[in-house]
């Protein structure tokens, strides 16, 4: 049996059908034709549509006849038969552009099939001795299915979550924080709201269950970390206190709490947003800040309480602003919530590299 | 991961097959996002590799070359996107990849364009749209990556 496929493209391919049908009676074998969507009728030889299970036909083939595209390497991979090429043309008005000549030349090259690009070549002397297979090595899509699974595993190994507001922060605190075994860290969070403070809590206790499966050692306490007596002094290893003291009234009375929790040698991890030009566009800024940092107080506040600074970066310059001012217009102009995630990766690029200027202030510091 | 596939219908979405089989994937997870096939007698809803969801779209939205047509599969593709929490979209070209690879840039995901392996020569409509958008552009002839710049990689093709 031969078969001849015509795809699904909608533009009409008459041109091959009418050879074939002219021939058929002159070649020895059976001829069969999926049509697709070409109108012509052939006489002489059976044929149909389309069909779910080509497959069934592939298989049946003595020789196989179709257009030079994805089908013809779907074939070939599969089945190690004998296949003719014939290119559909922009200039019988078969195709957009003449794309599957190219594909047709470059594949009958390299594998030495038969590519017809004039349709008086198929004679019946031509299909009734045809035994040309095409044989390609598969080196090339190992190659390249290699490089996906690499590619995957890589970002599968990156624990990032997903989502537009996700940088490399919390990467980048985790080096600063440097945790070893037994090691006591305590990580200060902030609200200073009371009927938000009630929602918050219940969904910080909802989210501690469900990380309590992971860690057990974990504990939450609610209160005011200056006045609970739960803490004890001199008990810590690590402290992290990351945008929260910009809220407070009183920051030098936490520094001064957080020096006499510490153990000697203790480690504190300090972030606040910086006073940077853009900065003074942050809605945020004035509505729930009590002051406002600059690199120079910051700095002061820690050596006069205390601490000597080891390490002291600026991260961020436009990006997550950007992401947030979008998003809050969003918000309140079309009432949808939609998280913008365009300047993410920038924003991930700065938490790599020292820099100068930046909305962010990173701190790590050592108890004197 | 979860990893979403955007192809037209035909060849575009079997190049797709014939690369990315269950070996390939493994654990991640996946979905197809293709057109509709126009063909009537037909109606393929067989899941991509056999156990992977598809998403259809009407074929009709995105033939014509209409800015507010594309701005409504954008919309749809985005949608999808944040439902299905992407990490990473995978795209074969045709009209369909461009909303696709503005809504990953958009929402933040990563994003791979491969180009097809039936243009030896000539570089594609598509592929130049997506191009300067695309974190990752892969080209599965050599002698392409002249044609589209320097961000143009080869590591292999199907042939």
């Amino acid at each position: 049996m031969i078969f001849v496929a015509v795809g699904t493209h909608p533009d009409q391919f008459d041109r091959l059908l009418k050879k074939i049908d002219e021939i058929a009676p002159a070649v020895k074998d059976k001829i069969v034709i999926q049509r697709g969507f070409t109108k012509y009728y052939p006489k002489n030889c059976e044929s149909f549509e389309f069909t779910e299970n080509m497959d069934e036909y592939y298989k049946k083939a003595r020789l196989v006849i179709v257009q030079s595209a994805t089908s013809l390497l779907e074939f070939v991979i599969k089945y190690n038969k004998p296949v003719i090429t014939v290119p559909r043309q922009a200039r019988f008005k078969e195709h957009i552009n003449d794309h599957q000549v190219e594909f047709g030349e470059f594949f009958s090259q390299k594998t030495g099939i038969k590519c017809i690009i004039n349709v008086n070549d198929l004679t019946p002397d031509l299909l009734n001795k045809y035994k040309k297979k095409a044989v390609i090595k598969e080196d090339n899509l190992i190659l390249l299915q290699g490089y996906f699974r690499k590619l995957f595993d890589n970002l599968n190994n990156s624990h990032y979550p997903s989502g537009p507001f996700a940088h490399n922060r919390i990467d980048y605190i985790i080096n600063l924080i440097n945790p070893e075994k037994n090691d006591k860290v305590l990580n200060i969070g902030v609200s200073n709201i009371p009927e938000v403070e009630i929602k918050i809590e219940n969904k910080v206790k909802k989210k501690m269950e469900k990380a309590k499966i992971h860690l057990k050692k974990t504990k939450l306490i609610i209160g005011d970390v200056t006045k609970t007596n739960e803490l004890k002094k001199g008990y810590f290893d690590k402290i992290i206190i990351i945008e929260v003291l910009e809220h407070l009234k009183d920051d030098v009375k936490m520094i001064k709490k957080i020096r006499q929790l510490l153990k000697p040698d203790g480690v504190l991890i300090v972030g606040v947003p910086n006073d940077a030009f853009l900065h003074y566009f942050n809605p945020v800024k004035y509505f729930e800040h009590e002051r406002h940092y600059s690199n120079d107080l910051i700095k002061d506040r820690l050596a006069e309480n205390g601490f000597s600074i080891i390490h002291f970066n600026l991260v961020e310059t436009w990006t997550l602003l950007s992401n947030l001012y979008l998003h809050l217009l969003i918000k309140y102009l079309l009432r949808i919530n939609f998280p913008f995630g365009i300047f993410k990766r920038k924003a991930n690029k700065t938490y790599n590299q020292l820099n100068k200027s930046g909305m962010d202030i990173l701190i790590k510091a050592v108890k004197n | 991961m979860n990893i979403a596939f955007i192809t037209s219908q035909g060849g575009h979405s079997g190049q797709i097959k014939l690369i990315f089989t269950n070996e390939v994937i493994r654990n991640n997870n996946a979905i197809m996002i293709t057109e509709r096939p126009g063909v009537k007698n037909i109606v393929k809803k067989n899941a991509f590799n056999g156990k992977y969801p598809v998403y259809l779209f009407e074929k009709d939205i995105l033939l014509k070359l209409n800015p507010i047509n594309y701005f409504i599969t954008l919309q749809r593709l985005m949608k999808i996107f944040r439902k299905e929490k992407i990490d990473l979209i995978i795209t074969n070209g045709a009209q369909i990849s461009i909303p696709a690879v503005i809504g990953a840039k958009l929402l933040g995901i990563k994003s791979l364009f491969i180009d097809t392996v039936i243009r030896v020569k000539t570089p594609n409509w598509s592929a130049r749209a997506c191009y300067p958008l695309a974190d990752i552009f892969l080209v599965q002839h050599p002698g392409m990556i002249k044609k589209y710049g320097k961000k143009a990689k080869y590591y292999g093709g199907i042939i």
